[in-house]
């Protein structure tokens, strides 16, 4: 049997190389203190579900956020970035234009879909309805030719 | 909005979609919320921190302590945080103190998130 040296030198991978890069990155917000923020990352999960790791992947925004540079470099590799923020604050996008990071396409559940914002904390106050809205809306962005 | 309805947990949560861990820790903090006591924890917004959004900033201030939770070793929910001027009360890190291996996006099983809640409730609690 042979031994995966490098795994055990690096139990904890930060780069992610080892793995075929996707298509598409969707960058959520998925901020917790109403409905929309966590609609973001719930429906970008379904995305990824309906379409495969090859096609869609997600990104961290926390990471650049944080000024982590290899997530940029990450983005920039990846043939289109979708950016979904949830409420009017648009925190995502904020965050990647004040980082200088790639977007390729901006969709907000409030703005464009008119998903209304319920909180404060109330993560899980959407409807089915809003959350296939929001899915078919990323379906549509995700798929779509830049 | 009254101060007494902000909870006194404020939990500031990677959920990055990147690996298995970043993303365990939202669901996992959706889960540890619950379990909670009403008003004792709530999930706040990370992207409201560096964007310097009022309403997160205000409710973070009124909030009694703040709780991170971080997937990986990069841990920038806390570097976000302390960039944003807040002293955490507790960091949780589900890799270097859970035991739980980084890997794949929503590659982890139950056991995994029942680790990363107990850690999220066990902080929560500690508290009192």
């Amino acid at each position: 049997m042979t031994e995966d040296k490098s795994r055990e030198e690096d139990p904890t991978p930060q780069e992610h190389e080892d793995g075929e890069k996707p298509r598409v990155g969707l960058f959520y917000c998925g901020g917790a203190m109403s409905s929309v923020g966590e609609l973001t990352g719930v429906a970008a999960f379904e995305v990824l579900k309906r379409l495969g790791p090859k096609e869609v992947g997600m990104g961290c925004v926390s990471a650049l956020a944080a000024g982590v540079p290899k997530h940029s470099k990450t983005m920039q590799s990846l043939e289109r970035v979708v950016v979904v923020d949830g409420c009017p604050n648009s925190c995502v996008r904020k965050i990647v234009e004040q980082t200088g990071a790639r977007m390729d396409a901006y969709l907000n559940l409030g703005k464009d879909l008119k998903i209304k914002k319920i909180g404060p904390f109330k993560p899980l106050a959407y409807s089915r309805e809003d959350l296939e809205r929001a899915v078919e809306a990323l379906l549509n962005i995700a798929q779509s030719n830049p | 909005m009254s101060t007494s309805d902000i909870p006194e947990n404020a939990l500031f949560v990677c959920f990055g979609g990147m690996s298995n861990v970043g993303t365990l820790t939202g669901l996992a903090a959706l889960q540890a919320v619950r379990q909670a006591r009403p008003g004792q924890a709530g999930i706040f917004c990370l992207g409201g921190l560096p964007t310097e959004a009022p309403l997160v900033l205000s409710k973070t201030r009124a909030a009694h302590r703040i709780i991170t939770v971080d997937g990986c070793p990069l841990n920038c929910a806390r570097k976000i945080v302390e960039q944003a001027g807040f002293a955490p009360y507790r960091t949780i890190n589900l890799v270097e103190q859970c035991g739980i291996k980084k890997g794949p996006p929503q590659e982890y099983g139950e056991e995994e998130m029942q680790v990363a809640v107990k850690a999220i409730v066990d902080a929560i609690t500690s508290s009192e």
